[in-house]
């Protein structure tokens, strides 16, 4: 899975981060973003992917490894880089005492850039009071004004720290598009994300980040695509117990679930075995064998590392 | 290097336009003050308050705990001792406010994330945060030699003009010094209270070692370990003895300078740690 260094727009190699001595925020972390990609960094809360985020902008200092965007470090990014570079931060802290026009402007002018694209972007998240004092809006309010000040000065490379949060269905679905539209123009982006239903709606490729570690990178097509169903058997509701029993002992079959008259569960080994075992029960009245969600594959994943969770 | 573009001045002037109500009334209220002091004293020296004040100075404690306002028996030693003492409590705040602004209130406040970023180094935000400042700064001593002024207009003394020159600079350098080391830790260390404490017994540290050391012969030696040593500003205002403004005025720019430049290199290596 890795990438040419000189093709990638980021690239992250072996980064490791620790806060004081022993919190190991991002373990040992290799993963690149190529050119005109949406890239979703998926992890539950506290798993690393702020930090990942941070130490990639030059915010934070990695304790090893090294992170690059467009071929320059981290640590050094020059201001022409900087400038093709639109990031929204995780939380929405903004300057009270301006208003959101204010807040705009000022950072359109520290971009040097024009205001064509912001006023796009205004008319495109209606409703923002950009009028009004930052400190009187709401966090949805806020987000939008975030992810406009990410936007405006036209960048190539977004990246985007859990961008929905705070955002309403039909607003989250307003980001949605805008990031497909500006992907069409060759926008890259990059976003840490833990909802999966937005991940798989945007992203080419997606990371998989547990306790800091990198534990998957895959296209979400092949992730969908991956060697785990999710099986359904009906049968008499007297022999349930007994089949449940033999099917949460054989081996590749996970989240065994039981029903009046059927055993739901999920299945990630060698289909042959599967078929070998279902040959073994008599009176099967039905069989269904569905694709997961991402999320279920997302869980999947996470117990495989971790067996305690 | 285009010095000042339009990035550079709306980093300035965001920055100051949120204090700039703070900044005009701490103005009016130094100028009041001085004004409304000063004027009371041709009144109170005609009573006797004085005489009493200077047989109560015979006593050693007295001495030790008053002595460096002893010379208010006149205007010029109130404005010296007593005014230009407390100024230096309103530098000592205000340095430290103004420093912590630069960087570590963003840090604590979240907005740094989103600055850091921007195509502005740094060094920049730092420098273009810093001048800022100086020029807010500047208020504290004009707001003073403007009072003082006034108040030598209005009761018929004579302006010493050369004194109050010497006087406007080493208060001034002295609110820099603040700012400075206040820059300096607060890059250092970020973390708000820190800063405040550091600076704070930096501060104090200084100031006293100074004042015992100014009070007690034996102890002369104490007055070459503090720092601000602009507390001479007060022989100079009141014994016209300006040979130490030039020493002081350059001890403090290598200060400050120092401070300034470690500043400069160290900000690069700051962490902007996430608020949350």
């Amino acid at each position: 899975m890795e990438a040419d260094k000189t093709t990638s727009i980021i690239q992250i190699s072996e980064l490791t981060k620790y806060y004081g001595k022993k919190t190991c925020a991002v373990d040992n972390l290799t993963l690149s973003v190529e050119p005109k990609e949406i890239y979703g960094f998926l992890g539950p809360n506290g798993a690393g992917k702020t930090t990942t985020i941070r130490c990639l902008l030059g915010l934070l200092h990695a304790s090893s490894g090294t992170t690059e965007i467009m071929g320059h470090d981290s640590g050094n990014i020059p201001p022409n880089i900087r400038k093709k570079i639109g990031y929204l931060p995780g939380d929405s802290f903004l300057y009270n005492h301006f208003t959101g026009q204010e807040y705009l402007d000022f950072y359109l002018a520290l971009y040097n850039s024009s205001n064509e694209k912001q006023q796009e972007l205004i008319d495109l998240f209606e409703g923002i009071k950009l009028n009004s004092p930052i400190k009187t809006l709401s966090k949805g309010q806020l987000r939008m004004i975030g992810f406009i000040t990410a936007l405006q000065h036209d960048p190539t490379l977004i990246i985007l720290d859990e961008p929905t949060t705070g955002l309403d269905p039909l607003k989250q679905q307003t980001v949605y598009s805008l990031i497909k539209k500006e992907r069409k123009k060759g926008k890259t982006f990059f976003f840490s994300s833990h909802n999966l239903s937005e991940v798989q709606v945007l992203c080419d490729k997606v990371g998989i980040i547990r306790n800091g570690k990198l534990v998957k990178t895959e296209t979400v097509e092949n992730l969908l695509n991956v060697r785990l169903k999710k099986i359904k058997v009906i049968m008499q509701p007297e022999l349930v117990p007994s089949i449940q029993n033999i099917f949460s002992k054989a081996e590749g079959i996970r989240e065994v679930r039981s029903l009046r008259n059927s055993v739901e569960f999920q299945y990630s080994g060698d289909y042959h075995s599967l078929i070998k075992l279902l040959a073994e029960i008599k009176d099967i009245y039905d069989l269904t064998i569905e694709n997961p969600s991402l999320e279920e594959i997302f869980l999947k994943y996470y117990s495989d590392v971790d067996p305690r969770s | 290097m285009n010095l000042l573009n339009n990035a550079k001045i709306q980093l300035m002037w965001k920055f100051i336009k949120k204090d700039l109500y703070i900044l005009l009334g701490m103005f009016v209220i130094i100028f009041v003050l001085i004004f409304w002091v000063g004027i009371m004293f041709p009144e109170v020296s005609d009573n006797g308050f004085y005489d009493a004040l200077n047989e109560l100075l015979k006593n050693p404690l007295y001495e030790f705990l008053i002595g460096p306002v002893i010379s208010i028996t006149s205007i010029r030693g109130w404005i010296a001792l007593g005014w230009l003492s407390y100024s230096w409590w309103i530098g000592l705040p205000l340095g430290i406010y103004l420093g912590v602004r630069i960087l570590s209130i963003e840090v604590s406040q979240g907005t740094a994330d989103q600055l850091i970023v921007t195509p502005i180094s740094r060094e920049v935000i730092l420098l273009s945060r810093y001048f800022i400042s100086l020029i807010e700064l500047l208020f504290i001593p004009c707001a003073s030699t403007i009072g003082i002024v006034v108040t030598f207009i209005f009761i018929n003394e004579e302006i010493p003009y050369s004194n109050l020159i010497a006087v406007f600079l080493l208060d001034y350098f002295f609110f820099i010094a603040v700012l400075t080391i206040t820059v300096f830790f607060s890059i250092i260390l970020i973390d708000l209270r820190k800063i405040i404490l550091i600076v704070a017994g930096f501060y104090f540290v200084s100031f006293f070692s100074f004042t015992f050391g100014g009070m007690n012969p034996d102890f002369e030696i104490l007055k070459n370990l503090s720092i601000f040593r602009t507390r001479n500003v007060v022989d100079v205002f009141v014994t016209s003895v300006t040979t130490d403004v030039i020493p002081n005025l350059v001890f403090l720019s290598i200060f400050i300078l120092v401070f300034l430049i470690l500043s400069y290199f160290w900000i690069n290596h700051v962490e902007i740690k996430s608020r949350v």
